[in-house]
């Protein structure tokens, strides 16, 4: 990696799809998914020469972006919390799974649980990250992390019926 | 009663995607709900991996280029170039640290050393002048005459201690001495 925008086109190349799909599983505006990638990359961009050579890249990366990510939800929080606590008020997990029955996967009920668990679920099975890479990302301990993904399959056994 | 115990080792062998060793599966294959645990978590681990999940957004040319147009103009520095231009100033700024702690540390020394030296000479010069009476020629003059009357120095002393006894007491009466002139 020689920090040069030729090198640095092999990083968006390779990161940029899945780093959408990253930030669009909590983002649902695309535009503001391609906003927050966009951020992203400066970031990185500008920020190169604090990598640690010796670490994960990807985990570097997905740090960026869960940052970016939390920043923006933040903000979106503030601005039109009134709406959104309607809508999570109408709109219960069990609603949504009778709703997409026909198109429920285990990854549409995964969208509905809380924000860490399912970061912590899309990094794990997603991007295969392993435990110690998600806690580097989400700035949690690796136990907090095993917390909240064991928390979240049982709360996914729990939506889908299954016994646990 | 232990089954949370077991369950948690459980979870952790999903999330790592080990196999369970010979405790946990002689316990799993003893107890049934902890079976049934397991199988349900491995059971959402497998669909988690397989099932792709289904979001609109993809990454696509246009927006890779439009990313690529928004960098700035400036070339980001080189990682491994800045690494060891940060590295050697560390290892610089170490260099100068140890040596300058290296030559105040001497110099302490010295001084300290300096110091000592003149503390010996000083106590050195203080012996030499030696107080009068203790000059050898008087001291053996004394040592002479009390040699020769032993006695007499001895009733000398007492007498002065008795006197000294009396002029206490003395003092320590309640009333006052009478004024000789008043007397007569």
């Amino acid at each position: 990696m020689q920090g040069s925008k030729d090198c640095f086109e092999q990083i968006v190349l390779r990161h940029s799809g899945s780093l959408l799909r990253f930030v669009g599983s909590s983002v649902r505006v695309a535009q503001d998914a391609e906003d927050i990638v966009q951020d992203v990359f400066l970031n990185v961009y500008a920020n190169m020469n604090r990598f640690d050579c010796e670490g994960s890249f990807k985990a570097w990366l997905y740090t960026i972006a869960y940052n970016c990510k939390n920043s923006y939800l933040r903000k979106k929080r503030v601005r039109c919390q009134p709406l959104e606590v309607v809508q999570r008020a109408q709109v219960s997990p069990e609603e949504i799974l009778t709703q997409k029955q026909e198109v429920a996967s285990v990854w549409a009920l995964a969208s509905t649980l809380s924000a860490s668990q399912s970061t912590a679920i899309w990094l794990r099975y997603h991007e295969q990250m392993d435990v110690s890479q998600i806690a580097l990302v989400m700035k949690k301990s690796r136990m907090h992390v095993r917390v909240l993904l064991h928390r979240a399959r049982t709360r996914l056994a729990g939506m889908m019926n299954e016994p646990v | 009663m232990l089954c949370w115990i077991y369950r948690w080792f459980l979870a952790c062998c999903v999330d790592t995607r080990t196999g369970l060793g010979p405790r946990l599966d002689r316990h799993v294959r003893v107890c049934r709900a902890c079976r049934t645990y397991h199988q349900t978590h491995l059971r959402i681990s497998d669909l988690l991996e397989t099932q792709v999940p289904q979001v609109s957004i993809e990454g696509d040319r246009s927006f890779q280029d439009t990313i690529l147009v928004s960098l700035p103009v400036r070339d980001a520095a080189p990682v491994s170039a800045l690494r060891f231009r940060h590295r050697s100033l560390v290892a610089l700024a170490a260099s100068v640290f140890i040596l300058v702690s290296v030559i105040l540390t001497a110099r302490h020394m010295a001084s300290l050393e300096n110091a000592k030296r003149l503390e010996q000479t000083s106590a050195l010069t203080s012996m030499a002048v030696l107080p009068r009476q203790w000059a050898p020629s008087q001291l053996l003059a004394t040592y002479g005459s009390l040699m020769q009357a032993p006695l007499e120095t001895e009733v000398k002393n007492l007498t002065t201690d008795a006197r000294q006894a009396a002029r206490f007491l003395v003092q320590c009466t309640p009333f006052a001495r009478a004024d000789s002139r008043e007397r007569d």
